[in-house]
């Protein structure tokens, strides 16, 4: 079977391990690329510089908090692309503000998730993020 | 407040009839006045005198030369604002004197009564000196509460920051405690897993002080004002606590609920967490039954919220509102003691009061009081970040 590629847009070197600690036991073979801010995640999206050979990712976890470009910019962007668009964008956030989940939205999140407080419950979100996302919804083939 | 003779005043004079400031000199010496005088003519030297003389007030002829009154009192107006200044004139007629009444000069003296002067200089110091007081505490006033809704709008915004920043490295220590424990719980000792046991505790009762911080903070900060049925509010509260309801067999009664215009999901707030309370504080396997009653009076309405619970001593009525403030320790009820003090904020914030009256082992009874919210100024959204 094809890994499925996820881009990991994250700054906090925590969460990183966290999510690959957690898609780890994952029965899809999940392959997880890692934006440390906005700016690497969109030249990893356009294939810009040392990411020419980058995969397009079949699924996006954005974090909104990000130094310099936001994550609200970089879903912004994404959405304003022809291409890009298509791919799923999971806001993965510790914000609580219905600001945030409202804005997100109308820039056309896929659908906007707290971080949860320790470990196993961030298990379970990242287990029905794959249940959901690999399994029951369908994808474009790229 | 009298005016201190003792204090010289200084006077400016404009006045050219050599005469007159004779006579002028005359009546207030007779008038006993401790002064200085400075005369002039010219509108030049009027100007002059005005800024570096800086008279306590003027006296000034209608008729001179080639100047006239009314001007001296434009440009009176215009260079110190706040300085008095009387006409002292043969001429004028009363409806000239009124007209210059009208449009700010202090008051006349007619030549011919020459006597009234020191009398009115008097009072229109006094009237001048209180004037300027009470702007300069009204200045100081003004700028109290602007320096008071800065530092509680900044009070508020750190609060907020604080609590939500606050939550990133505390997830990180419960997150990886918590995976130390399942990861290496069969490679530890007991010893080693009742350590992280007791850690991962802390984070999660600290994220839950932080949350609720967040929360209070938060009480300042959202608000809509809209019709809201109270019955509903209650209705949907039970809704919430509907575990800790069926798990003790509460009972909760309440009718002729008003409806007002408050700020919907406080109230549910508000509801929730007396409600709650009433459970939470049951006699040890009692079975809580609780009241709720609300009453119209005057303007306001008065709710109450009784139970037949452990009850509080009235010795802490003013602590049971305080905020991460509790009466019992962790074991026996948990909790981080901020609902109460949430309850009192919203209450207040509608404009009401809360109280409570107690017999402990007996039941509590609060009181509180709320009124629809009218003014358009309180009416607004706002979002934190």
């Amino acid at each position: 079977m094809k890994p499925i590629n996820i881009l990991l847009v994250e700054d906090n070197p925590g969460d990183i391990l966290l999510a690959r600690v957690a898609f780890e036991k994952s029965k899809y073979s999940v392959n997880i690329d890692v934006a440390m801010d906005g700016e690497e995640a969109l030249d990893f999206l356009y294939k810009r510089g040392m990411f020419a050979e980058a995969s397009t990712p079949d699924l996006i976890l954005l974090d909104l908090n990000l130094p310099a470009i936001s994550g609200s910019e970089v879903l912004a962007d994404i959405k304003n692309d022809e291409e890009l668009r298509v791919i799923p964008v999971i806001i993965l956030t510790t914000s609580q503000a219905e600001w945030d989940i409202i804005r997100c939205y109308r820039l056309h999140a896929n659908c906007f998730v707290n971080k949860p407080f320790g470990f196993e419950s961030f298990d379970k979100v990242v287990q029905s993020i794959e249940d959901f996302w690999f399994n029951i919804v369908r994808l474009p083939v790229n | 407040m009298d005016l201190k003779m003792n204090e010289q005043v200084r006077i400016l004079i404009l006045e050219h009839e050599p005469d007159d400031i004779g006579l002028l000199h005359y009546e207030l010496k007779k008038g006993a006045l401790h002064y200085s005088a400075t005369i002039v003519q010219e509108r030049e030297n009027y100007v002059q005198a005005l800024k570096s003389y800086d008279p306590d007030i003027v006296l000034s002829d209608y008729v001179l030369p080639n100047f006239d009154g009314a001007t001296a009192f434009y440009i009176k107006k215009e260079i110190s604002p706040d300085v008095p200044f009387i006409i002292v004139s043969g001429t004028i007629g009363e409806e000239n004197a009124v007209e210059l009444i009208k449009s700010g000069v202090t008051d006349y003296v007619l030549k011919d009564k020459l006597f009234t002067v020191v009398p009115k200089i008097t009072r229109a110091l006094k009237e001048s000196r209180e004037y300027k007081e009470k702007k300069e505490q009204e200045k100081k006033l003004e700028s109290y509460a602007r320096e008071l809704e800065r530092s509680n709008k900044e009070l508020e915004e750190f609060a907020y920051i604080t609590s939500h920043d606050l939550q990133e490295p505390l997830r990180m220590v419960g997150s990886f405690l918590q995976l130390l424990q399942q990861r290496y719980k069969d490679k530890l000792d007991k010893e080693a897993n009742e350590y992280i046991h007791y850690a991962v505790d802390g984070a999660s009762r600290m994220k839950r002080l932080i949350s609720d911080l967040l929360n209070y903070s938060r009480t300042n900060k959202e608000w809509l004002i809209e019709q809201v049925d109270i019955s509903e509010t209650i209705q949907e509260a039970l809704k919430n606590l509907r575990a800790s309801i069926n798990e003790c067999g509460a009972i909760i009664e309440f009718e002729n609920m008003p409806t007002l215009r408050v700020d919907r999901s406080q109230m549910l707030q508000l509801f929730q967490n007396l409600i709650g309370n009433a459970i939470k504080f049951r006699k040890e396997g009692g079975q809580p039954f609780i009241k709720i009653t609300a009453a119209k009076q005057d303007t306001e309405w008065l709710f109450s919220v009784e139970d037949n619970g452990i009850g509080i001593d009235q010795q802490y009525s003013e602590k049971v509102f305080v905020i991460f403030r509790k009466l019992h320790n962790q074991t026996k009820f948990e909790g981080t003691g901020i609902g109460l003090s949430i309850a009192k904020k919203i209450v207040e914030r509608h404009g009401g009061r809360i109280w409570f009256e107690s017999e402990p082992g007996k039941g509590t009874k609060f009181y509180f009081t709320l009124q629809s919210v009218n003014n358009e100024t309180d009416q607004y959204t706002s979002r934190g970040r």
